[in-house]
């Protein structure tokens, strides 16, 4: 699915990728993944279709006509959310895939994104959202790394409590990794998708 | 462009589509009255958007595509809250693109806010080609508006926007320095008036200068 590049003429060609000096205070979880960092730099240079077929801007209008308060909404609002939305998801979803990844997973779960949450306070109104009941090491804001179980038959089992590893980030330091966890494919572990159990925990 | 819905209060005919889901399993505590698939963007659009960021041996499971749905909706109430919040205190009524990216800014999204305002930047420009159609034309005019009323909230971004090397005129600072010097240097005349030296020049009419001195 190629996504259509409107310049109009207006295309700006930067051959050395300059980096805005905002990105020096980019949150530490972010400036330290070089995946996210090249995500802003990216979406600096590239030019979309303003249609934005990546989401219908008639739904995003909906969700935000649900507020009593909202009135008139202009057209240039959902073209905005629709960009803001798709780095909104591209965000929460890197963020959370270090979590599988600590966890020597594969397969992003709903316990990725609500570690992910939880370890940013810009993610704090998303606390309603994402329930915190399945893990326990949502109470601590640093650094969590936890063992995958080795039985592997309970899907609900993935935190078992009181197991901590790894030293805690304070405050807002610059985020370093203490431990280089393998990035390497063929872990051989959860390449299916085996969820089908776990809405009960829901 | 029919994506593009008027800024009329009304309400978008929605098609009546079988749930794929439970309705148990989606009960949302804080808004039961839409239907299921109108509150969240669309299960496809937010798992493609996710699997183009992982690796290619990455997965993502049923219940995380539905988590991040839920998250963009609440994302969307949340920043839509805090642009309208600002809309009314400024007496206005219509939302517009500065008000968006303004209330990303203060939620603390700073990493969104530079590549929107390119992105808006050009949507704009974009627009402003078709100056034909005398709506886009007053709906430039009021955003253009906006935008000087605006241009103060983004006085700390706007080294981000030199950078850039912005065609568009909306960032650019306007700044004209005009310097006031306030000139208090206007020099009376220095006139003394003395009896005496009139009597040394007229001494012989002493009358009469008293005469002039009384009236």
């Amino acid at each position: 699915m190629a996504e259509n590049n409107n310049n109009n003429g207006d295309n700006m060609n930067n051959d050395n990728h300059q980096q805005p000096p905002s990105y020096s205070q980019l949150p530490p979880m972010a400036s330290s993944n070089p995946q996210l960092r090249n995500y802003w730099i990216e979406q600096m240079e590239t030019v979309s279709d303003f249609k934005n077929r990546q989401l219908p801007l008639a739904r995003i209008k909906k969700i935000m006509k649900a507020d009593p308060d909202v009135h008139m909404v202009s057209a240039e609002a959902p073209i905005i959310f629709a960009k803001a939305c798709e780095m909104f998801i591209v965000d929460l979803t890197m963020r959370s895939w270090l979590k599988a990844e600590e966890n020597k997973r594969h397969t992003l779960q709903k316990s990725d994104i609500s570690n992910a949450v939880a370890s940013s306070f810009t993610y704090d109104f998303l606390l309603d959202v994402v329930p915190k009941d399945e893990s326990i090491a949502t109470a601590d804001p640093g650094f969590v790394a936890m063992p995958h179980p080795d039985g592997g038959g309970v899907p609900q089992y993935y935190y078992p409590p009181g197991v901590v590893m790894g030293t805690p980030m304070v405050g807002s330091g610059m985020y370093a990794p203490s431990q280089a966890w393998p990035a390497a494919a063929g872990d051989g572990e959860d390449d299916a998708e085996d969820n089908g159990g776990n809405g009960g925990g829901n | 462009m029919t994506e593009e819905s008027p800024e009329e209060d009304h309400g978008s005919p929605g098609v009546a589509e079988t749930n794929p889901g439970s309705p148990s399993s989606k009960t949302n505590n804080n808004n039961n009255n839409n239907k299921e698939q109108d509150r969240f963007l669309p299960i496809a659009n937010v798992g493609r958007i996710m699997k183009k960021v992982l690796p290619g041996n990455g997965k993502i499971s049923k219940d995380a595509k539905e988590t991040v749905q839920e998250c963009v909706s609440e994302f969307i109430s949340f920043v839509t809250g805090e642009a309208s919040d600002k809309c009314q205190r400024e007496k206005r009524k219509t939302i517009n693109g500065d008000d968006i990216i303004w209330a990303i800014t203060t939620l603390g999204f700073e990493d969104y806010v530079a590549p929107l305002k390119v992105y808006l930047c050009k949507y704009r420009d974009t627009e402003g080609e078709k100056v034909n159609s005398p709506k886009q034309q007053q709906q430039r005019q009021q955003q253009q508006q906006i935008q000087q009323q605006n241009h103060h909230n983004y006085q700390f971004q706007e080294q981000d926007q030199n950078n850039n090397n912005m065609s568009c005129t909306s960032y650019i600072s306007h700044h004209h320095p005009s310097p006031f010097l306030p000139v208090d240097h206007q020099p009376f005349p220095n006139i003394a008036f003395s009896p005496k030296s009139l009597q040394k020049q007229f001494p012989q009419q002493h009358d009469n200068n008293i005469d002039s001195i009384h009236w």
